[in-house]
């Protein structure tokens, strides 16, 4: 799929257009779920498009796909906005009419040859540490949330966190990481963030 | 544990709000982020926005298309609105969304009567009102609509008559079902879309002038929309086909 942030750059209305028909659903699916509330990720996934506007010049396609740099700047955002404003309470995200599925945004995304790779490589890693993911970078959980809901150990999620995504940097090129000793999965630097255990 | 788990660590839940990134070799850095935001696409669930967010984010692309993120407007205005004009994209006024959204409380009695073309008196007033300094004028820059074709033409708005002119070349003719209609933005209102009124556009190639004459004082205006509509003009836009926009 060819990116439409050149012609961004260069104040294209169409490709602007086409841009937020592409991906609108992605970035506030995404936002809804780090933000407090509608209005506030509603705030969010405004300051993440008109940084993508005024970012778009500086797109390298060599660097990465269109969608990989857009999901770069909302991460950002979102981690400034939950630095700055807290917390997000987001209990209510079922309830949520503005949580609707947008299936068709999915579609678009899945053309990205870049995102295929990611998803198969996803899919590699072990179930906990693909849940894990899921919930941190997808839902915008903490490591304490995490391992509430689904009965594990602190010191297991973050295990399961770090190591899921060096094993997908390996998996999708990067330079792999160094050889390192066999540990325990929880660890030792956090005694106190329990001990049940978990591989990685 | 390594410096290479800490970092995919912190990464990983950069977002709490009480974790920092711990300095690290950019490339290296960049990575891990690169992935996480490729992972974050993959288990992303995407939401149909909200129509107030739709709102939001093709003001802000307008105006990002129309320059004035970056670029002050092409002759100084009122001073008032200079004063408030921004660098940045602004959030628009909550009015502003209920306008687009289907509650505009603009009234739809305005209506713009097209005129002749260059008399004298008008291009004299125009003329006059440009070169003052106590009014606004600016030019029109091309609207998201693949109907705006490559419109250009200017607004003269003068604040104490609270009347002005429109005018444009290269704005396609539409079908006889259709119309263009302008909506004006004022801060004086708390930011209501005030209706324009309806206009067509008889030639593309020749300039073609239109009066504005709304019937609603404008207080504080400070972005002038064509949209195309339905013959009769819309109380409501959809918002579907922007073709021009000036703002200051």
């Amino acid at each position: 799929m060819q990116s439409l942030l050149p012609k961004i750059a260069t104040g294209d209305p169409n490709a602007v257009e086409d841009f937020l028909k592409r991906h609108t659903g992605m970035v506030w699916g995404l936002a809804r779920r780090f933000c407090r509330n509608a209005e506030d990720a509603e705030d969010a996934t405004q300051e993440i498009f008109v940084d993508v506007w005024r970012s778009a010049a500086r797109y390298d396609a060599n660097a990465g796909s269109e969608v990989t740099f857009l999901m770069t700047i909302a991460r950002r955002r979102l981690i400034d906005r939950a630095r700055r404003l807290g917390r997000r309470i987001s209990a209510d995200l079922l309830e949520d009419p503005t949580t609707i599925p947008s299936p068709s945004t999915t579609d678009e995304v899945e053309l990205h040859d870049e995102v295929a790779r990611a998803q198969d490589a996803l899919a590699k890693l072990r179930p906990e540490q693909r849940e894990v993911l899921d919930l941190a970078l997808g839902q915008g959980q903490t490591h304490h949330e995490i391992a509430a809901s689904i009965g594990i150990p602190l010191g297991t999620v973050k295990s399961h966190a770090r190591r899921g995504l060096i094993k997908l940097r390996e998996m999708l090129g990067a330079d792999p990481a160094p050889a390192e000793p066999a540990k325990p999965a929880v660890d030792q630097a956090h005694p106190n963030e329990g001990s049940r255990g978990g591989s990685a | 544990m390594s410096d290479l788990e800490q970092l995919a660590e912190d990464i990983v839940f950069e977002h709490e709000g009480d974790r920092a990134v711990a300095l690290s070799e950019t490339t290296l850095r960049e990575d891990f982020e690169k992935v996480a935001a490729l992972a974050t696409v993959v288990v992303s669930r995407p939401c149909s926005p909200p129509k107030t967010l739709r709102t939001r984010l093709a003001y802000d692309a307008l105006r990002f298309c129309a320059g004035t993120t970056e670029t002050a407007p092409t002759r100084p205005a009122v001073a008032t609105l200079q004063a408030s004009a921004t660098s940045s994209a602004p959030r628009p006024t909550k009015s502003l969304l209920a306008f687009l959204l289907g509650a505009a409380a603009a009234s739809f009695a305005t209506w713009m009567a097209l005129t002749p073309p260059a008399e004298p008196s008008v291009a004299r007033l125009r003329a006059q009102t440009i070169a003052g300094d106590k009014d606004v004028y600016i030019k029109w820059q091309p609207g998201p609509s693949p109907m705006s074709g490559e419109v250009t033409g200017d607004v003269v708005w003068r604040q104490e008559h609270q009347d002005g002119w429109l005018t444009f070349r290269a704005l396609p003719v539409l079908p006889e079902d259709k119309a263009y209609q302008l909506w004006i933005r004022d801060r004086g209102r708390g930011g209501d879309l005030v209706d324009g009124g309806v206009f067509r556009i008889e030639s593309a190639t020749d300039e073609t002038l239109v009066t504005i004459d709304p019937a609603l004082n404008v207080g504080d205006p400070d972005a002038f929309v064509v949209t195309v509509e339905d013959r009769a003009g819309a109380v409501v836009s959809k918002q579907e086909h922007v073709v021009a926009i000036a703002s200051l």
